[in-house]
């Protein structure tokens, strides 16, 4: 915040000033890279799987309500599992 | 035993430690990076809980993490796939974050010095553990409801001794949480940071639902049944591939664009505003009466983040059958660092619960000795002056509040939860008609909608507010919003909402002594007991944590003086550091 | 055993104790705590409540007290009466009950066995180097250690020393052994490696230790690592860290933890100790290693 501004050289902004801009280069070369690899990680890889779905039928959620139903609560049968379930990420 | 409980890369990292079973500190790591709701792994909320034990990580026995990642980055490829390709610019912007750190967790844990037990549950199990294993009761129903976890958005369950089950869930993207994030994108609000801002709004609208256009076009976008489960038209949404702002069908029926930040608020905004509100009460009404009837229960608990309604909340006992309710005072995923630290200690490792492991206060954070504070008053050359004794800090706090002073609050152990609780607060006179303007536009900057909020002590709110019997032990954490009682509308204007209420804070001697003698000490002085207390920050900023963040804080706002720990610390007496808080303030 | 080397470094910290410190600093025992080095934060956090210790060449005390502090048996030893004199007061000052100052010539074993107990933690920091007798020092102090205890010692490394080495050769050029402190350019230039200190008598006792030292000796890991292998004592870290691309957080991790670092090879060590040139320069080439006595 505004109270404690440290005053720095001249000397000593100029080379603070070039590293923050060296790495502010390599931060858009590393964003533009990451972004042309994964476009295409996504036309092929998404692109492919969506492709697969759109033939098999298959969706993930549903987007409309339906007036028929009931009732919109899906089984959940959440309870204590044995302690190798716990380590698992999924 | 020591167990660590961690929360992080969504929104609000956390991090807590329990010593057996009794969460003994936690905290939010935005308060020490002061970025608002930080997501970033919390390594400094984890030292802070391990140096308030005096240990390291050798001495913890298990970690936990408040979700399973793969299975929420298997919903993120499933929504990808099915939305291609529209989701593109949504994957190339969130892929790079699950590459290098979520999907490597254990890595990071690893980092912290330790190879123990690391155990993951499920999104929805954290935050109903939260809230149900640190609750007085034994026996309890289980609603939890956020915008979204790995699959679940909303969860129903139960709760016996040291077991939770839930045993129903909605699914996304069918999402109260995001349903109300997208409408407060459209009402020109941050998302994640001001819904409650949303929810003070809703008050300056038209709260009836047969006079409210809003609340029929609303009906259109949400279905919800008798039994309370709900499910939304996906075509007036755009979060399933995108940001999380309205669709252009949205808008429509909305009758106009979203709002651009800083703009006039019309009574349009307000009215939809009111609709929402309507729309989440009459879900969440009917999901809590079908759970009563569904599993017999006298008690619920709540969990998840559209429990930081506490509009909604203030309502739960009179509109359904419950007669006790209980909610984590931070319910929202910063909370489910304690959800996940408990459900290791009773469920998975069985351990039984006892008195001692209810959660009876906030008061989890860091706290600065008197040596502290005044090696860093001393350091840094400010002129305060120091109190004789507790008496002549009480009595002197009070006047000068009572003097239409504004105080900023400094005291013990920060408090858990983005409400502030008499730890980190900014106190002023209620009765002061003028307070409420003085506040926003001198120290908060907020909009003018905006209420403040009371603080009364535990054994005065049935006289000043309207609430229920008995007094549910979570207006301790600011959960609730209770009517004020007519005759006292004109004589507490500043912390009387527009439509009469107030989310009251109550206080017992027991828990925070000092705070409550503040209080009765200005009762003394005004016949009223009754504080304004709101959180200690300027806009936009986290709640201050340290003596360094409090004095910033006060010398960049209209706060007039500084009462921390037994000092005393004027703005006027120290203006070669002031500054403008205002010229930096953000949302 | 009265060593010539010894005799200059006992007499030399009878004039400067280390580390100095104004006593009236300390007037509670929250104001000891809070004065603690975040290092020193991070060694109480690593030992348990419960744990005995005895910090050799304790010096002035300022580590043993703060230890003591939540503890029932830290004891403190050193051979310079100058030191243990300013410690004695400082206990008496904070009424530290925990705390056992005794006066004992670590290179001397008789002394040693005198103390007549073993503790679970010895911690022997920065002192070994101003022996002359490093390692027979070395496996004396461990005769005040339990099986099953834990050992931390703190040497001056031969490769992060250099810079160091080369500033005393300067200072000692420029300001020829003085030792006031009124001379702005030294000011200076003990600010620029230590920072601004308040506490003046602290400043002169860093400088004196540094650069007007009349005995130090340096080591390199390997050299250390021989030793532990030599007396049954299992290997854990060092800080800073012999492993690389260990990124693992010392505040959290704690020392003596055995996940934190596998033992280094050769090629590591060397590697590690050439970054130590300008990674330790400021504490001046100072870096501890940790292990456990096999049972």
């Amino acid at each position: 915040m505004g109270i404690h501004k440290k005053k720095k050289g001249n000397v000593a902004l100029f080379f603070v000033g070039t590293q923050e801009g060296i790495k502010s280069f390599g931060e858009s070369i590393q964003t533009l890279v990451n972004t042309i690899l994964l476009t295409i990680v996504y036309l092929g890889g998404v692109g492919t799987a969506w492709l697969m779905c759109k033939i098999s039928g298959r969706t993930f959620f549903t987007g409309k309500p339906q007036q028929e139903a009931k009732t919109y609560w899906e089984p959940l049968d959440l309870k204590k599992k044995p302690i190798e379930e716990y380590r698992r990420q999924f | 035993m020591y167990i660590l409980g961690i929360s992080c890369y969504y929104h609000d990292a956390s991090a807590a430690l329990l010593k057996d079973g009794v969460v003994v500190a936690a905290a939010e790591e935005e308060r020490f990076t002061r970025k608002k709701h930080d997501t970033s792994f919390p390594l400094n909320a984890i030292t802070y809980c391990l140096k308030s034990q005096r240990i390291t990580m050798g001495q913890v026995d298990a970690v936990g993490f408040y979700e399973k990642p793969f299975l929420k980055f298997e919903r993120l490829l499933g929504q990808h796939v099915q939305m291609f390709p529209k989701s593109l610019k949504t994957f190339v912007s969130a892929m790079p974050s699950w590459i290098h750190e979520k999907l490597h967790i254990r890595k990071s844990i690893k980092k912290l010095g330790y190879e123990g037990e690391v155990y993951f549950i499920e999104h929805h199990l954290a935050h109903a553990a939260a809230s149900f294993l640190v609750s007085p009761f034994k026996k309890a129903a289980i609603l939890t409801a956020d915008g979204v976890g790995e699959w679940s958005t909303t969860t129903w369950g139960i709760g016996n001794e040291k077991e939770i089950q839930l045993l129903g869930e909605i699914r996304f993207p069918h999402s109260l949480g995001l349903l109300y994030s997208t409408i407060t994108a459209y009402l020109g609000f941050t998302v994640n940071n001001a819904e409650y801002k949303v929810m003070g709004l809703a008050s300056y609208g038209d709260m009836d639902k047969k006079t409210n256009s809003y609340y029929e076009k609303l009906k259109q976008v949400v279905d919800i049944k008798e039994d309370g489960s709900y499910t939304l038209d996906l075509k007036y949404f755009k979060y399933h591939y995108a940001d999380r702002m309205p669709s252009q069908a949205m808008e429509k029926l909305l009758d106009g664009p979203t709002r651009k930040k800083e703009t006039e608020v019309a009574q349009r905004h307000k009215d939809i505003a009111a609709a929402l509100q309507l729309i989440l009460e009459e879900a969440m009404t009917a999901m809590l009466k079908d759970l009563s009837k569904k599993t017999h229960y006298q008690n619920v608990v709540l969990g998840g983040g559209v429990a930081l309604n506490s509009v909604y909340n203030g309502k739960i006992l009179r509109n359904t059958p419950f007669k006790r309710v209980w909610i984590h005072p931070n319910p929202s995923d910063g909370g489910s660092s304690i959800g996940v630290a408990l459900y290791i200690y009773h469920t998975i490792l069985g351990k039984k619960r006892e008195k001692q492991h209810q959660l009876s206060h906030a008061y989890l954070g860091p706290a600065f000795s008197t040596e502290e504070i005044q090696q860093f008053l001393d350091a840094r050359g400010i002129r305060y002056s120091k109190f004789k004794n507790q008496q002549e800090l009480i009595a002197s706090t009070a006047k000068m509040i009572f003097d239409n002073k504004v105080v900023g609050w400094f005291q013990g152990k920060m408090e858990w939860g983005p409400r502030a609780l008499g730890s980190r607060s900014i106190l002023a006179n209620p009765c002061n008609p003028q307070a409420k303007e003085l506040l926003n536009e001198k120290v908060k900057h907020r909009e003018h909608f905006r209420p403040f909020a009371p603080v009364v002590c535990a054994d005065d709110a049935l006289k000043y507010f309207d609430c229920d019997k008995p007094l549910p032990e979570i207006t301790d954490f600011m959960l609730m919003v209770y009517p004020i009682k007519k005759e006292w509308h004109k004589k507490i204007p500043s912390v009387t909402h527009v439509d009469g209420s107030g989310r009251l804070q109550t206080i017992s001697r027991k828990q925070n002594h000092l705070y409550y003698e503040v209080i009765k000490a200005f009762g003394k002085l005004s016949k009223i007991p009754i504080l304004i207390n709101t959180s200690f920050n300027i806009r936009g900023e986290p709640i201050v944590c340290t003596p360094a963040d409090a004095y910033t804080c006060m010398m960049g706002t209209g706060i007039d003086c500084l009462v921390m720990g037994n000092f005393l610390i004027k703005r006027s007496d120290n203006e070669q550091d002031q500054w403008n808080s205002e010229h930096d303030a953000k949302d | 055993m009265v060593t010539e080397a010894g005799k200059r470094v006992q007499e030399f910290y009878n004039k400067t104790p280390f580390p100095d410190y104004e006593l009236e600093r300390f007037k509670t025992k929250e104001d000891l705590r809070i004065a603690a080095y975040p290092f020193a934060e991070i060694l109480d956090r690593s030992i348990p409540e419960n744990a005995s210790i005895i910090d050799v060449g304790t010096g002035t005390g300022q580590l043993s007290a703060f230890l003591s502090l939540r503890r029932k048996c830290v004891w403190g030893i050193d051979f310079s009466d100058g030191s243990l004199s300013k410690a004695r007061k400082l206990k008496e000052q904070l009424k530290l009950k925990s705390w056992t100052l005794k006066k004992v010539d670590l290179l001397d074993t008789e002394q040693i066995e005198a103390i007549g107990r073993k503790f679970d933690y010895v911690l022997c920091m920065g002192v070994l180097h101003h022996t002359g007798y490093t390692h027979q020092g070395f496996e004396n102090i461990l005769r005040l250690l339990k099986p099953g205890g834990y050992i931390g010692v703190g040497l001056y490394n031969t490769y992060g020393r250099i810079p160091l080495q080369i500033r005393k050769f300067l200072a000692k050029t420029i300001f020829k052994n003085n030792n006031i402190l009124n001379n702005t350019i030294k000011d200076w230039f003990i600010r620029m490696q230590i920072g601004n200190i308040e506490d003046k008598e602290r400043a002169r006792g860093w400088w004196s230790d540094q650069y007007l030292h009349p005995y130090e000796t340096t080591h390199s890991v390997g050299e250390v690592l021989k030793w532990f292998k030599g007396n049954q004592i299992d290997f854990y870290q060092t800080v800073p860290s012999s492993t690389l691309f260990d990124d693992t957080s010392l505040e959290t991790a704690g020392v003596w933890n055995t996940t934190s670092q596998k033992y280094p090879s050769f090629l590591a060590r060397i590697c590690k100790q050439i970054a130590w040139i300008w990674q330790t320069h400021q504490e001046g080439g100072y870096w501890i290693t940790f292990g456990k006595k096999k049972i």
